[in-house]
């Protein structure tokens, strides 16, 4: 847990330190509707087999928006106590109140994958989130939760998450 | 433009591969004789060309740029998450 706290208060003071960092990333010249998101997690694993209870991750999060309604995301995160990488891709049901769009919830179905048995076999898993842009003023700035249920493994895999998105 | 067109273009429906609408009231129409004149009805309804500029004329510009916002949503904070 310390090393999760340390991590998201470096992650933000980088965001405050940083802001032009977010004028050079090549994620600049994407479409519109693709984005990338570098963050960290922390990251609880519950179920019924599990190498690891609870660790953080830092990674990288690609997203298109295909349809105000459907998005495509893919993850990639590397867990510093377990030294595994987690990846994963998706596709999702979104809802922005047009009123506040910086509140999002999703429901999702991801295909997950790692490199350590803590992290794996293959498998589908539905999943929920709510993304939270807390300051309009820190427009690079989004918090949120996801969870993930193994259909194979039966492991829910949850995270809270903090993102610097170009 | 017709209604079809509409729809496809504004609410994210175009999918490809998929049969066109019209296919699927011919089929219905196949199987349920009987609902031939109500499907017809529905096709002409279909393939009739909308004037979009008078249609969003009609429209109250405070209702139509909420509309617009929320069809046109493009940005999920979640989906950095």
């Amino acid at each position: 847990m310390k090393a999760i706290c340390l991590l998201c208060t470096a992650a933000l003071l980088a965001a405050a330190s940083f802001p032009a960092l977010a004028q050079t990333a090549p994620a600049q010249h994407l479409p519109g509707a693709v984005k990338v998101a570098v963050g960290v997690n922390g990251v609880w694993l519950d179920g019924p087999v599990t190498d690891f209870a609870k660790d953080a991750e830092a990674g990288a999060v690609v997203s298109a928006s295909l349809t105000p309604h459907v998005s495509a995301v893919g993850h990639g995160f590397y867990g510093f106590d377990g030294k595994y990488v987690r990846y994963d891709g998706e596709a999702r049901v979104t809802a922005t109140d047009v009123n506040d769009p910086n509140f999002n919830v999703y429901l999702g179905l991801r295909y997950r994958s790692g490199s350590t048995n803590a992290v794996r076999p293959s498998e589908w898993a539905p999943d929920a989130g709510v993304g939270w842009k807390p300051n309009p003023a820190w427009k690079h700035v989004i918090i949120g939760a996801d969870a993930g249920y193994g259909l194979t493994t039966k492991n829910l895999i949850s995270y809270a998450a903090l993102r610097w998105q170009f | 433009m017709t209604f079809l067109e509409l729809l496809t273009k504004y609410l994210g429906l175009a999918l490809p591969n998929t049969p066109s609408v019209a296919d699927v009231l011919k089929a219905i129409e196949a199987k349920f004789p009987d609902s031939k004149p109500l499907l017809d009805v529905a096709l002409a309804g279909l393939a009739a060309p909308i004037d979009v500029a008078a249609l969003a004329a009609a429209i109250p510009p405070e209702l139509l740029s909420a509309l617009k916002g929320r069809i046109d949503q493009r940005y999920h904070s979640g989906d950095a998450i």
